[in-house]
Formats: C-alpha cells, sequence, structure tokens
C-alpha cells in the first residue's frame, strides 16, 4: 500500500499545526463560530446531536493493520469504543470533544492518516473497488489512480471552494463494485485509457451520470479532471445550494453540451502545467506491488454448516487460485450497520496480521475486506471471526443493509435509521421464507441527502418527517453497479411501523412470482416493472 | 408560545439546557422562557463557551411541539439504539423524558 514520504509527513503535520492554532484561536475567542466552522469542517469535523463527530478518511478503503489498530486506539482514549464506517469508505467517530481534535489528529498522523477534505465543498475521499488488486475480473488496479487524485486534489488551491462537495469513485474492473455513475466523476480504467462519466450523484436529485469522455490517455487525466472542475467552478450554481452540485449543470446543459465545454478548456490548458510529471503514476503504483504471497493450499474441508455459508457469502474469487479475499459483515444482529468495536478493530488487525498480509479494506458497503487469504488460512480465520461475533454470512444479501446513522446521531437526518434496519433484520431471521432470497439490497438513509445510497439499491427507504412523525418512502429497482439506475418510488411514505408489513408483501410477491431461484430480485423488477409491487406495497 | 433554550458546550459539544442556574446539561430542568427572554439571552451567552444555540417551541404542556419531539428527545436523552443507548440520560442518572411522546428506544420499535 501506499506509504509516506518525508513530503506527505511534513504536509500532514503542518495542517496539524495550522488546525492546532485555530483550535486555540476558537476556544479563546479569537476566532468567531462563522469564521471557525469552515476551518473544523475542512478537518472532518462536524457538530452534531450529541458531539463533535470527526470523519478521519481512508483513502480508497485501504487500512494497514497497524492503521485500523490506531482507530480502535482512538476510539477508547477519545470516543465511546466504537466507531461507524461509512459509505464513503471512511470512518466516524461520534462523540468528539473539539478540545481533543488535535490530539486525534496527531494520533492519526501517527500511523499516516488524517482527516482532511472528508467535509466541506472540496474534493472528497476518492472510493474504489474493495477488491481492488485482488480481484480476477479487474483490469487495471485502481488504488495508483485514487493516489494520485488524492495528492492532486489535497488542498488543491483552485478546488478547495466549489459550488459544492465533490466526490469521485473509480472501477478497475468489468464489474463495478464502486457504484461510479452515482458519482460526481466516476472513471472507469481499462488498459490503455480511461472512461469519464460525470454528472451522478445521489441526494435531492439523483442522477446517473453519462459518459462523457471515451479512452482518455492515463497521462492526461489531470489536466481534463482541472478542465471538467474548472467548468463546475464557472458555472456551477453558487446562488442556490440545492442546485449547486455538477449533476445539476451537466443536466441543464446536456451531457454533449458540457462535454464540449470540457473539451474546449481542456484544449486551451497548458497541460504540461497541468498533468501530474512524468512517472509519477508510475512510482504511486509502485507502491501497490502485491504482498510477497505464499502458497495459499487448500480449503480446509472441514463439514461445518456455518462454515459452507461462510464461504458461498463471505468469500470472493481471487487473481490467484490459491488464495480468496474475504468480507467481514458489519451488519450483525444487535449491532448498527456500519459500527465496529474497538475490540473488533484490534482483533481484525490481529487477523490481518497472522492470516492476510496485514492488509484490510472498507467497502462502500459499510463492511471490512481481508483482500488476499491464503485458502488453507480460511477455517482457522472463520473461527476466530466466529468468536468475535463477526462471522455473520449475509454479504449482498437482504440483511447486508447499508444504512447512514439517521437521527440517532446526526443533526441533518429527519428520521431514524439505525433502529429501522435492526427492526428489519429481526423480521427477516423470524421468516424462514426470506433466508434465501439470493442477492438482494436493502439501503437506508435518515434524509434526502442519501449517505445510505438508497437510491440505488433494489429496495431503499428513505426517511422523511411529517408533523415530526418518521415515515419512510419506498423506492424498488434501483442498481449501483455497470448497469446503474435510480429506484422507483412506490408511493406515499408509510410510519415505522407499516415498513415490515410492506417489505413482507414486496418479499412475497417476488418469491410467488419469480422464474425459479436463479431470478434475482433485480431482474424480476426488470421484468416485472413498478406497477405490481405498487400494489403490494400499497393496495 | 414558550421556549426551551438549549445550546452546546463549545469545548466537548455537551448539549446544555436554560433552567434556574443557567446552562445545565439536564432537560429535565429546563425552564420555559418566552421568545423575548430567550432571543436576549442568546445574544448574551459567551461565545467562547457555548455553540449553536436556538429555542425550541413548546406545546401547551411545556413539552417541544411535535415537530421537534424526536430530534430533542434524542438530544436530550442519546441515541435510541446501539453501545451508547440513552447515554445521556443514563449519564445523568435520570429517566429518559418525553417517553409520551413519538422517542422510543429500538427495542419498543416494531417494523
Amino acid at each position: 500500500m501506499y506509504q509516506y514520504d518525508e513530503f506527505d509527513r511534513d504536509f500532514v503535520q503542518d495542517r496539524i499545526g495550522e488546525f492546532t492554532d485555530q483550535v486555540q484561536r476558537r476556544l479563546s475567542g479569537e476566532l468567531t463560530e462563522d469564521q471557525f466552522k469552515p476551518l473544523r469542517l475542512m478537518n472532518g469535523l462536524y457538530l452534531q446531536l450529541h458531539a463533535y463527530m470527526l470523519r478521519v478518511a481512508i483513502p480508497y478503503g485501504v487500512l494497514s493493520s497497524h492503521q485500523l489498530r490506531a482507530l480502535g486506539d482512538i476510539a477508547d482514549q477519545f470516543d465511546r469504543a466504537f466507531g461507524h464506517f461509512t459509505t464513503r469508505q471512511n470512518i466516524q467517530f461520534n462523540w468528539i470533544k473539539l478540545k481533543d481534535a488535535p490530539r486525534i489528529l496527531e494520533a492519526l498522523a501517527k500511523v499516516d492518516m488524517h482527516a482532511l477534505q472528508t467535509s466541506g465543498n472540496c474534493i472528497r475521499n476518492v472510493t474504489t473497488d474493495a477488491r481492488a488488486g485482488a480481484a480476477p475480473d479487474e483490469v487495471v488496479d485502481p488504488r495508483a489512480v485514487a493516489e494520485l487524485i488524492r495528492q492532486w486534489s489535497s488542498l488543491h488551491p483552485e478546488f478547495s471552494y466549489l459550488p459544492r462537495k465533490f466526490k469521485i469513485a473509480i472501477s478497475g474492473a468489468s464489474q463495478d463494485r464502486a457504484a461510479i455513475r452515482a458519482h460526481d466523476i466516476g472513471i472507469a480504467l481499462k488498459p490503455k485509457g480511461l472512461d469519464l462519466y460525470v454528472g451522478g450523484g445521489l441526494g435531492r436529485t439523483p442522477h446517473i451520470a453519462p459518459l462523457i469522455k471515451k479512452n482518455l490517455p492515463y497521462d492526461e487525466l489531470l489536466s481534463y479532471l482541472t478542465a471538467c472542475l474548472r467548468v463546475y467552478n464557472r458555472y456551477g450554481r453558487r446562488d442556490n445550494l440545492y442546485k449547486a452540485r455538477i449533476k445539476i449543470l451537466v443536466s441543464s446543459l446536456g451531457a454533449e453540451d458540457f462535454a464540449k465545454q470540457v473539451d474546449d478548456e481542456y484544449q486551451s490548458l497548458d497541460r504540461s502545467r497541468h498533468n501530474a510529471i512524468a512517472g509519477e503514476l508510475e512510482r504511486i503504483q509502485s507502491h501497490f506491488i502485491d504482498p510477497d504471497f505464499i502458497d495459499g493450499g487448500k480449503l480446509s474441508s472441514h463439514k461445518d454448516e456455518g462454515f459452507t455459508a461462510f464461504i458461498k457469502s463471505n468469500t470472493h474469487a481471487h487473481k490467484r487460485g490459491d488464495h480468496l479475499s474475504v468480507s467481514i459483515s458489519l451488519k450483525n444482529r444487535h449491532q448498527a450497520p456500519g459500527d465496529a468495536s474497538s475490540h473488533q478493530m484490534r482483533a481484525v488487525a490481529d487477523l490481518a496480521d497472522l492470516y492476510a498480509y496485514s492488509e484490510i479494506r472498507v467497502s462502500h458497503t459499510q463492511n471490512l475486506m481481508l483482500p488476499h487469504v491464503p485458502k488453507s488460512a480460511l477455517w482457522p480465520l472463520y473461527e476466530t471471526l466466529k468468536d468475535l461475533g463477526l462471522s455473520t454470512s449475509n454479504i449482498g444479501q437482504i440483511t447486508d443493509i447499508i444504512c447512514c446513522p439517521g437521527l440517532d446521531y446526526c443533526s441533518l437526518a429527519n428520521a431514524r435509521s439505525i433502529p429501522l434496519s435492526e427492526a428489519l433484520t429481526e423480521l427477516i431471521h423470524a421468516h424462514p421464507r426470506f433466508h434465501d432470497l439470493g442477492p438482494l439490497s436493502l439501503k437506508i438513509s435518515g434524509c434526502i441527502n442519501a449517505c445510505g445510497h438508497h437510491h440505488i439499491a433494489d429496495i431503499g427507504l428513505l426517511g422523511v418527517d411529517k408533523q415530526g412523525e418518521e415515515f419512510y418512502q419506498i423506492l424498488l429497482g434501483g442498481r449501483a453497479d455497470e448497469a446503474a439506475r435510480i429506484g422507483l418510488i412506490t408511493g406515499k411514505a408509510l410510519r415505522f411501523d407499516e415498513i415490515g408489513p410492506a417489505l413482507t408483501r414486496i418479499l412475497d410477491h417476488y418469491l410467488a412470482h419469480r422464474q425459479g431461484p436463479l431470478e434475482t430480485f433485480g431482474a424480476f423488477f426488470e421484468r416485472e416493472g413498478l406497477t405490481p409491487f405498487k400494489e403490494a406495497v400499497h393496495g | 408560545m414558550m421556549n426551551w433554550l438549549t445550546a452546546q458546550s463549545l469545548s466537548d459539544g455537551v448539549v446544555h439546557w436554560w433552567g434556574d442556574n443557567g446552562l445545565q446539561p439536564d432537560c429535565a430542568l429546563a425552564k420555559p422562557l418566552s421568545h423575548d427572554e430567550g432571543t436576549a439571552l442568546i445574544s448574551l451567552l459567551d461565545p467562547t463557551l457555548w455553540v449553536g444555540a436556538y429555542l425550541i417551541p413548546l406545546n401547551d404542556n411545556d413539552q417541544p411541539i411535535r415537530r421537534e419531539t424526536i430530534r430533542e428527545a434524542i438530544r436530550a436523552n442519546g441515541p435510541t439504539t446501539g453501545p451508547t443507548l440513552q447515554a445521556t440520560a443514563k449519564g445523568l442518572g435520570r429517566n429518559p423524558q418525553f417517553l409520551n411522546n413519538a422517542y422510543a428506544p429500538s427495542s419498543d420499535l416494531k417494523a
């Protein structure tokens, strides 16, 4: 994985020094809250319902074991012994004190981590496939390009005050596991060039990004991104918060006109000044070499029902036939989706050291992953995960619920997400007919900002407030992959206690009418459309 | 309409409520204020100690109006689920407030 050099360390230390001074000046009254707020947000620090929340960047979801251990220690020392992994592959600590923030940033810097650009109207943490560097269908490893963009965009003077936040995702595999078309810019890597999708996004006005540029040479990437962001900076709606994202600009201009404007800007740039210096991508790529793979051996032949289910659900093919990638579900009963205790973080770090070349990934589906596990290590790994309460076998299934923190923590939320995810998980467990539905995504957002990605789920739930009561809108038929699409609203929002019965009717309709167990919910919806589901939900 | 005044401590973000002895962390001791009283008090708060002050409108029974109920109940009592379930109420050694309204812990909710 990428190793900081002296420049990177000095860069982060300078920022910590600057922010420490800003905190001191705020506490002493030299800075007003209006002056301080944008500064703390640039360092990932929010004021939430109960305390400050610190969002720590996990660039493209890659963690070393000592970094994960450090996150566990921070959870113990400065929070309440847990953290929450997000759909941007970051981690959030919910009970932070402002006066402690500089010390936390120091602790992060010791393991080459920071919280820069995890908030504010800048380029946020670049996300990618959690299986990067391991998946057999990968054509280009996206981590080096993600790291190049991270370095280029960090405190970029021209793009630190964009009209709104800006999110980039990258995929380098034939299957899109990074939801790239739901991002402001999605980049699909191919052996000889990149395809850029621009103007996607969820939130208030969801859009799937159209293709803007095909086969861009790798060494032109930063110039083209510069041109894109310049057009956005110039024409993005700074006058209207709700229309300020690039998706609105692309949609209002039309993809073709937007692409032409970007191309004009791109042609007028002195690209030699804006592209990465020669050899920089190769230098970064040299950090992402494979570990010294051992002979991975074979899978244990243990006849254990739980182990069999774990293999089927939580393991993924690896580019080496004698290894696997292993998902560790953070969607366990009685634990909020994406949450991990400090004990669990340290234990997973230990497991990564023992069995997985000390590397961990955070997926945008709020799970952890060990990307490289020798097949022969799977049984002892599974046994330890079971002891830790982390062997839940539900990856990609209906109980692998993506869920934002919702109104239990977030000051923007309209409704609670976590209790709904817990109640629906219990409902699924209580009905054996729902135990083998095949791949089916269920995603919950507590407000229109859509941190829970509810638009791109087979079944999406959106929390809305109606005169102080929590209601939830149901969307169906969304997809996050290479055939991404926005889910369709079934009808009026329902009360908390009406969602379970509605979900039951949706699933029963699917089970009763699908063409055998191989027809997935997504394929079924494609064939049947919304109307029969509307009738099932709303009568 | 009467109101409660709430603000968060600048240094640690802990939620406070205006009571007989000024801002204190227990909503059970919150004191209803007129809009003018509340607005005047907000303007007097020391900005080196407090952040995010606002007024919560109350109904005739001196409880937050319906629109504000869930959010304010969660602020007053802590999350309704997870390892910090009702952490604020527990930290203050009292029962959760507004249980007769919409706030309910996760275990009491059924979907």
